[in-house]
């Protein structure tokens, strides 16, 4: 219902040039196009012959040979509409896979840096959002090609049996355009703020749609139907209006075309009075005078739906652009995805990549922006973890904790400031070397598709099956597996889907757990846990984090017990934190392993296998 | 009306369908004038008669050029009235229907994308609408006239036009039936596409920290590869649908030439009008040929009308009844009583029993999924309980309206949505009647007098214009300022500071729960001090805590045959309650038998 004017013409010239297939594709659209003209031609000879050999007095000719060469005509047609309907179709689809594959790509190498566009988004760009090419490679853009080539065959065509016939029919298609182009334009000023008008009706719709379940709580949902319905009525009519201007250079292309077969006929009769043309000419391009102007009529009727499918591309190049890793003149500023390649070139420059249990991990002064953001997320923030110490990380909802972490496992690199191991620089690193010597748990962790021993060894590829266990059981997960009907074989569906949010954390934390690294980059590590479940997996978590350097991130207090020191971020800084003033309670449970440890067991027993610290 | 029914059918008033079908019928006359007159001029006029013979039909033909144009602009502005018309009413109606499964009633996804997703759909509904009345009018008119025409000239002509259009008819209706597996299987790898998408981006940092990014590729790769099979099938269909439209239209035209050709020589018809009857025919299946691809054009309209209908078959949650039989205004009691609830086939809830009595605060904890806030909708009533009950001032909430039980109910929601007008009319919501300073009182006690200080229009500051951007923060505030300000006497609260950093969500919550005054308040909260502000702890789940959120239930681990005695459970979590909350009087325990003494179930 949507009919706007796309702005600077219908084509995206880099579908063309990036994308092989959709050249492919529309030149076999348009040759196919030439051919049906052709057969167009021979159909309308033919039938003009046989029409006019039934008239008095004329020779009646060879019938069968004319109904012969109708037929074939017909058939080459109809084969050229299959063929021309088929690879257009499918090369839309070939296109389109291929502008995914890109796509996803680009957004897989930058997503880890976080600064990509959201997975939501992603999403519907790369599905719903390029499902507009089909329509708009599939069929608008071979209509349009086609519009260019095949009224002027049709032309030559015409004017081979009439050239005054020829004459009018290009004026016509002259004229196309030019009516096209004014009337297009008039409309499109005058309905622009119509639009305004009709999405503003369409958000109050979806509006009123959001807010449902608090309408329905507040026993104010019958009242808001009447808002759903006036909104509705509204659209209607300001809709009517905007379309009585849209339709009008339908209105004026229409009459165009209806207004030259009339023009082509007229003449062609008077100059039947006295001679100068014969019938079965006259009747032949009396045949060929809608062909002419079909295309371009489909075409008009095309350019205004091609608005979708050219957002669409856009959309696809633009997120394809802004997820293609910037090269700044230092280094690759993501290193990541297929990008980690060519950032582990540099490998040898470093020399031998530092132990982070080792050395002291500093981030300093370190500035980062994101894109589409004025102010910067960290500004001027210097944080050191020496070797063994475990720092925790808290902050409010967005602050940019999340992006630390993204810095310290070299996903992205800071626009001022370094991230050093040792004093090398992490720009300087291997990075492929430097992430084996981390153990990393995103905010989210995944489930990959395989079995739940499978998911574990990601982290840890040489687990034993006994480790594997004992790795669960200090996560309190001991009775998952002895639930679940093959154990540690059992296969765990795409996102973990059999699994609720808890049973996801708990499997993600085993599998840090399993992880022999020296550097534990944690965020969120108790989320989804209860109490009980926390306490046991912190309990775990120190005797795993003893020894080995760490930064968590965290909103829960209790994590706080097991960190050495306490970290605000707070307006682009970090901020140390009192541990006495932050939680009165510190004291008290700063030490969850001196609690006797059956208290946190199951049922039954099982030994948890990290053995108590002494304080 | 009966369910399935209305959401795809075409409900026309006739009282709109009549000047779209009027101006399209005249749209086709002048489409079949205009050729069949300029093929009688041309053909009469080959005759050499005098020239006034021919003044009628040239004037005719022009007439009928320009006249066609017209008729196309109000045959396209009838339908589109039409289908707008057509768009408001299928709004009203899923408003209604969706009504009852928000939120929470929608196989458990009642997330706002869902509800965005169904409001689109009657969109393409609609949008589908347009193009197939556009299309049937079209074709049946020129059909019809055509072959009437045809008919006048001499009937057998007549005849076979019309089976002519019917098979090239016939043809894209089958075609498009080809196709639409393939279309239907495409639109199903969509969801699984943007399903893969999301799960990739998602787990790409952890992979790539792996050095597992081939995990990533694999399985998008697979989900492309099945959707060019599926494309292949569905262009395969386009491409027959027209090449079908092509060969039957032109066979037909043969058929009517040849058929014209032989009454011709039998003496029944003249050339001119054998010439005549030829453009006519070529007019109309010029208009059938066509509807091939129109039919593969509205793949998308019908697997969103299915949607809707599954939909308007789906079974309500919780259907209200027709008399309200709430309780007088005043201090009442919320309370679920042994209630057992299943979501979508998983047990949520099992045997729960609590209550929140006037002046009380009673905290509802409990690992993710363990169904604390399925527990709040069961008070609300947007979800049925299988057994057991759940009610305010002991009158089952099942035997209230809905504006019966917001007159005892203030409810803040884990995510509050702020509705595009003012300030002032989104808290009025909650209470019509209130005044400005009471609204103003009352986002003081939200703690929103500092951002509404800086508010330009102060109450009457547009919060959907974009320009006041609301934070999360900031928009969960208005919540909590919009079921302090609800007339009930009974608070529930959903996570209210999950939007809050650890530091400040203590003070806002211990702040709120002040502010609730002498209202019963029943509060879902992860806050691990909880315990210290309320009077009473329910943790939801397995009692054993090891493996809280195991399964789809973390209540159903009581009744498993692993689980432990309900006593165990209850001596547990007094334990767990008196460690969290050294200041609270009592602790209720979640089990089929409850152990804390009090009793929310009346003994019957």
């Amino acid at each position: 219902m949507r009919e706007r004017q796309p702005r600077g013409g219908p084509f995206d010239r880099r579908l063309v040039r990036e994308l092989p297939v959709v050249r492919l594709a529309l030149g076999a659209s348009v040759t196919l196009g030439l051919v049906s003209t052709a057969a167009v031609v021979v159909q309308a000879l033919a039938l003009a012959h046989l029409l006019a050999g039934a008239m008095p007095g004329a020779h009646s000719g060879d019938r069968a040979a004319e109904f012969a060469w109708l037929g074939a005509a017909v058939a080459l047609r109809a084969l050229a509409a299959f063929v021309a309907e088929a690879v257009a179709r499918l090369g839309a689809t070939a296109a389109k896979a291929d502008l995914r594959r890109q796509l996803l790509d680009a957004a897989l190498a930058s997503a880890p840096t976080g600064t990509g566009t959201a997975p939501g988004a992603l999403a519907t760009v790369a599905g719903r959002g390029l499902d507009a090419l089909d329509v708009y490679l599939g069929r608008t853009v071979p209509d349009l090609v086609l519009a260019a080539a095949a009224p002027l065959a049709l032309v030559v065509a015409v004017g081979a049996l009439d050239w005054l016939s020829a004459v009018i029919l290009l004026v016509a298609i002259a004229l196309f355009p030019i009516f096209g182009a004014l009337v297009g334009r008039a409309s499109t000023s005058l309905a622009a703020e119509r639009w305004h008008q009709l999405e503003a009706l369409g958000r109050q719709v979806a509006d009123v749609f959001a807010g449902l379940p608090a309408l329905r709580a507040l026993g104010r949902s019958a009242a808001q139907r009447e808002r759903i319905a006036r909104a509705g009525e509204a659209l209607r009519s300001a809709s009517q209006k905007t379309l009585r201007v849209a339709f009008l250079s339908a209105l004026v292309l229409d009459t165009l075309a209806s207004v030259s077969v009339a023009l082509v006929a007229v003449p062609l009769g008077l100059r039947l009075l006295d001679g100068s043309i014969s019938l079965s000419a006259a009747l032949a391009v009396l045949i060929l005078v809608p062909e002419v102007l079909l295309p371009l009529r489909r075409a008009s009727a095309e350019f205004h739906e091609s608005t979708e499918g050219l957002a669409a591309a856009d959309a696809a190049f633009s997120s394809i652009g802004a997820a293609r890793p910037e090269r700044s003149t230092r280094a690759a500023t993501a290193c990541s995805g297929r990008a980690a390649t060519a950032c582990s070139g540099r490998a040898g420059r470093g020399g031998e990549v530092p132990d982070p249990a080792l050395v002291p991990v500093a981030l300093r002064e370190l500035q980062v922006m994101f894109p589409g953001r004025a102010e910067p997320v960290l500004d001027d923030a210097t944080l050191v973890i020496s070797p063994g110490e475990t720092v925790a990380l808290v902050g409010a909802n967005g602050v940019g904790k999340s992006t630390v972490a993204s810095l310290l496992l070299g996903f992205s690199s800071p626009t001022k400031g370094s991230v050093t191991a040792g004093g090398a620089d992490l720009r300087d690193l291997d990075l492929r070397q430097w992430r084996r010597k981390l153990a990393y748990l995103p905010e989210r962790p995944t489930l990959v598709r395989g079995t739940l021993a499978d998911n574990l060894r990601l982290a840890a590829p040489s687990a034993s099956d006994a480790d594997l266990h004992a790795a669960l059981a200090k996560v309190g997960a001991r009775r998952l597996v002895a639930r679940l009907p093959l154990g540690l074989s059992t296969r765990l569906g795409e996102g973990g889907r059999p699994t609720s949010a808890g049973e996801r954390q708990r499997v993600a934390l085993a599998r840090v757990m399993l992880r022999p690294a020296s550097l534990y980059v944690l965020d969120e590590p108790t989320v989804h846990l209860d109490r009980e479940g926390e306490e046991a997996v912190l309990e775990a978590l120190h005797g795993v984090l003893e020894g080995r350097s760490a930064l968590v991130i965290t909103h829960r207090p209790a994590v706080l017990a097991i960190a050495d020191r306490v970290v605000v971020l707070r307006g682009g800084g970090f901020v140390p934190v009192l541990q006495q003033s932050h939680d009165p309670r510190r004291t008290s449970r700063r030490m969850p392993h001196t609690k006797p440890v059956g208290d946190a067991r199951p049922p039954g027993g099982g030994v948890l296998p990290c053995a108590p610290v002494p304080a | 009306m009966r369910p399935g029914a209305g959401m795809s059918s075409l409900e026309l008033g006739r009282r709109r369908l009549a000047p779209a079908a009027a101006s399209g019928a005249l749209a086709a006359i002048c489409g079949i004038g205009l050729l069949a007159t300029s093929g009688w001029l041309i053909a009469r006029a080959s005759e050499r008669p005098p020239i006034f013979v021919l003044s009628v039909a040239i004037g005719s033909v022009q007439a009928f050029a320009l006249g066609r144009g017209v008729a196309r602009y109000l045959e396209r502005l009838g339908v589109h009235d039409l289908s707008l018309s057509r768009l408001g009413a299928l709004r009203v109606r899923l408003y209604d229907l969706l009504e009852p499964f928000v939120p929470g009633g929608l196989e458990g996804r009642g997330s706002g994308a869902v509800v965005s997703g169904f409001v689109s759909d009657t969109e393409l509904v609609a949008e589908g609408l347009a193009k197939r009345l556009g299309a049937a009018i079209d074709v049946t008119a020129s059909v019809v006239i055509g072959a009437a025409l045809a008919c006048l000239v001499q009937p057998v002509l007549g005849a076979l036009l019309a089976a002519g259009a019917g098979a090239v008819v016939l043809g894209a209706l089958g075609s498009a039936r080809l196709a639409r597996p393939g279309a239907e299987a495409e639109a199903r790898l969509r969801a699984e596409l943007a399903e893969a998408v999301v799960d990739a981006l998602r787990s790409a940092p952890e992979l790539v920290a792996y050095e597992r990014e081939d995990l990533l590729r694999e399985r998008l790769s697979e989900v492309r590869r099945r959707s060019m099979t599926a494309a292949r099938r569905r262009s395969t269909g386009l491409g027959l649908g027209r090449a079908a439209g092509t060969l039957l239209s032109g066979a037909a035209m043969v058929a009517v030439v040849g058929a014209g050709l032989a009454v011709h020589d039998e003496g029944h018809l003249s050339g001119v009008m054998l010439a005549v009857v030829a453009f006519v025919a070529l007019s109309v299946f010029d208009q059938v040929a066509g509807l091939a691809s129109v039919l593969g054009d509205v793949d998308a309209s019908r697997a969103a009308a299915r949607r809707l209908d599954v939909l308007s078959a789906a079974r309500r949650p919780a259907p209200e009844p027709a008399v309200d039989r709430s309780p007088a205004t005043g201090p009442i009691a919320a309370a679920l009583c042994e209630v057992d609830l299943t979501l979508g086939g998983n047990h949520v809830l099992q045997g729960v029993s609590l209550e929140a009595g006037s002046g009380r605060r009673v905290a509802l904890t409990g690992a993710s999924g363990s169904g604390k806030t399925t527990a709040l909708h069961a008070l609300l009533h947007f979800v049925s309980v299988a057994s057991g009950r759940a009610t305010l001032g002991e009158v089952d909430v099942s035997e209230m309206t809905r504006e019966g039980i917001a007159r005892h109910v203030g409810w803040m929601a884990d995510e509050t949505h702020v509705f595009a007008t003012s300030l002032a009319d989104n808290l009025r919501l909650a209470r019509p009647a209130a005044s400005d300073a009471e609204l103003v009182e009352v986002l003081d006690r939200a703690g929103l007098s500092s951002w509404y200080a800086s508010l330009p229009d102060g109450l009457a500051t547009d919060l959907g214009s974009g320009a006041r951007a609301v934070s999360a923060g900031e928009r969960q505030r208005l919540g909590m300022a919009r079921a302090l300000l609800a007339e009930g006497s009974v608070l529930l609260l959903d996570e209210p500071t999950a939007h809050l950093d650890p530091v400040t969500a203590p003070e806002v919550l211990s702040e709120l729960l002040e502010a609730t005054g002498d209202r019963a308040v029943l509060i879902v909260s992860h806050e691990p001090d909880i315990g210290r502000l309320v009077d009473a702890v329910v943790t939801l789940g397995d009692p054993s805590g090891d493996t809280a959120g195991w399964g789809a239930s973390g209540a159903s681990e009581i009744m498993g045959p692993s689980g432990p005695s309900p006593l165990g459970s209850a001596a547990k979590s007094r334990q767990r309650g008196v460690e969290a909350s050294p200041g609270s009087s009592e602790v209720r325990a979640v089990g089929r038998v409850d152990q804390s003494g009090v009793q929310p179930c009346p003994r019957s």
